[in-house]
Parts: structure tokens; C-alpha cells; sequence
């Protein structure tokens, strides 16, 4: 075998070496870009999910026997104040017997 | 002999720029994530002449407020405990708050910026089976202001009949139900001025007319 020959072979050997590492690397820059990527992918779907649960985030008034309550989702209730308190997430007072003012996040922004 | 110190040289450079690369996305990929989390609402209402500003963390990541903005371009500055999640805190403001910073308590270098929700009023619901009787030491109805002097001391009293039938007696504002009911029923107020019959799901609002007051004009009151 010639020296040129010898040096071919030897060539042939490296970049093929250099061809094996370049595409492990991109596996594993592939994984590991999908594997960052996901959380935040799913963050934008839990924040868009949260925006939209909070759009429809209502409350109502309505008197009982022991006296004026707020109702909000899921349950929650709280009696009617003179002071604004929160009940769920909003905000709300009585103003007079018959008129409560209220803060909701499904209300409009002030700015 | 060189050509495998080029190689290597080569890998290393790759591999250099390869994990520096990723990094970077990493760092950023977790900052979106984290700002993404930060889940804060911001309300206000109307009270006593100034703003009352609430804001309550809904979400999972800690935050701190950090300023609130108000329409008239100033901002105030605020540096509050970590909120955890349902955690509120409030202050008042002269002007309208119109924005909230808050940054996570993890990362203070991750921010973001809400608006504040308004207010609006609402009616406190009657249930239809029900009649609201408000007495009332103060004018709601434009005639009060003639009723109410000593309105403290006046004692009053109400007796209703038709689909139900009781009396209540007594000296300040009141507000009640008479439930259950389904048809009207008729009142017979004493030192009270209102309507004499409701129906139900309705509202009756009765004044109180202290006998004190009686014969005087309301400048001798």
C-alpha cells in the first residue's frame, strides 16, 4: 500500500468518525430541544386556559334569611360587607340595601 | 498527526457552541415558563372617596407586587411580601390604578405586567319567594329627607298580612324577609311611610316618620 493510498484510507476513517459525532450531537440537541421546549409549550396552553376560566369568572347577589351573601363559581360564598371584601376572586361591598359594587376578573380593565 | 488535532479542535468547537446554544434556549424557554405562571388578578372598587386595589395570586408560582400604575402616569412603588396562591394583598390609591407589576418570587428577574379589572354595580337579588322589606333612617327615595330627624329614637313598627302574616317592631334600620311567600301581602305600618302591599320577589322600602317631626317644618327639625 502507497503512502497516498494509506493516507485515503486513514481520511476516509476520520470523517467518517466526525459524521457519527455530528449526528449524535443533533440527536441529542433534538432531544433535549424537545425536552425544554415542552414545558413551555404546555405553560402557554395552561396560561391561555387560565385567561379564558377567568373571562367567565363571575358573581351574583342575592339576600337569605341572615341577610345579603355573594355567590362566585365553585361554591364559594361570603355575607355582603359594608367594606369590600373578596369572595372567590372578586371583589365586593354593599352599598345599600339594595345595590352591591363589585370587581370581577371577567370585568372590564380600567386602563 | 494533524488531522486528528483538527478533530478534535472541530468537536470541540461543535460541542462548545452546541451546549451554549441550548443554554441560552434553556434560560429562555424557562423564563417564558415562569412568566407564563405568574397568574396574578388585579380589581378595584370605588371606596369612601378613594380606590380600593386588590390583587390576589390564582396561580401556583409566588410572586411579589412590585408598582402599581395610575392613569394619571404615576406609579407607586411596592415591594410586598411573597403571594402564594389565593394569597391578597390591598391598599388604596387617590388615583385609578390602572396596571400592577408583580415579579416571581423564585426569579425576580421574571415580570409581568396586568391590567385592573373595573367595578359595576349589581342588584342584590330577591328570591322569588320572597318579599325584602328595608327600613330606612335615610332618604332613598327623595321623601326621606322630610322623615328623619331623631329617626334613632322613633320607634316603629310594621305588621304584614294576606299570604303571610307577622309584625316586627323597632327604633333604627332594619332590612328583612318575609319568606316564603307566593301572593301579596298588606301592610300596616306605624311611624313608617311606604307602600301597603308587595308582591313577591319585590323590594319595599318604608321610611321611618319619627312623630317628633310632626307639625314642624324641616327647617324648625
Amino acid at each position: 500500500m502507497t503512502t497516498k493510498t494509506r493516507a485515503r484510507v486513514r481520511n476516509r476513517g476520520v470523517s467518517s468518525v466526525f459524521t457519527a459525532v455530528v449526528i449524535a450531537i443533533a440527536v441529542a440537541v433534538g432531544v433535549a430541544a424537545v425536552a425544554i421546549t415542552w414545558p413551555m409549550i404546555k405553560s402557554n396552553f395552561d396560561k391561555s386556559s387560565w385567561a379564558g376560566s377567568m373571562g367567565l369568572y363571575k358573581i351574583g347577589f342575592t339576600y337569605t334569611k341572615s341577610g345579603a351573601y355573594a355567590y362566585a363559581q365553585n361554591g364559594v360564598s361570603a355575607p355582603l360587607g359594608s367594606s369590600p371584601s373578596p369572595v372567590g376572586y372578586c371583589l365586593a361591598y354593599q352599598v345599600n340595601a339594595t345595590t352591591a359594587i363589585y370587581s370581577c376578573p371577567s370585568n372590564q380593565p380600567t386602563g | 498527526m494533524t488531522e486528528p488535532i483538527g478533530f478534535i479542535i472541530a468537536m470541540v468547537i461543535l460541542t462548545t457552541a452546541v451546549v451554549i446554544g441550548l443554554y441560552g434556549y434553556w434560560a429562555y424557554a424557562n423564563h417564558v415558563t415562569l412568566q407564563n405562571y405568574l397568574w396574578p388578578i388585579a380589581e378595584v372598587v370605588p371606596y369612601k372617596g378613594s380606590y380600593y386595589l386588590a390583587i390576589v395570586n390564582t396561580g401556583y408560582e409566588p410572586f411579589v407586587v412590585k408598582q402599581v400604575y395610575l392613569s394619571g402616569g404615576s406609579t407607586i412603588s411596592a415591594n410586598t411580601k411573597p403571594l402564594t396562591h389565593n394569597q391578597w394583598w390591598f391598599t388604596e390609591t387617590s388615583q385609578l390604578p390602572t396596571a400592577v407589576k408583580v415579579c416571581s418570587a423564585i426569579d425576580p428577574r421574571v415580570c409581568t405586567v396586568v391590567s385592573v379589572h373595573g367595578w359595576a354595580m349589581a342588584e342584590v337579588g330577591v328570591p322569588p319567594d320572597a318579599i325584602l322589606v328595608v327600613v330606612e333612617g335615610s332618604n332613598t327615595q327623595g321623601q326621606g329627607r322630610l322623615l328623619l330627624r331623631g329617626s334613632g329614637n322613633c320607634p316603629w313598627s310594621l305588621t304584614w298580612y294576606g299570604w303571610a302574616g307577622n309584625s316586627i317592631s323597632g327604633t333604627g334600620n332594619l332590612t328583612f324577609l318575609i319568606q316564603p311567600v307566593y301572593g301579596e301581602v298588606h301592610f300596616i305600618p306605624t311611624n313608617l311611610v311606604g307602600p301597603s302591599e308587595a308582591s313577591p320577589g319585590s323590594v319595599v322600602i318604608f321610611n321611618v316618620n319619627c312623630p317628633s317631626n310632626n307639625g314642624l317644618p324641616p327647617w324648625l327639625w
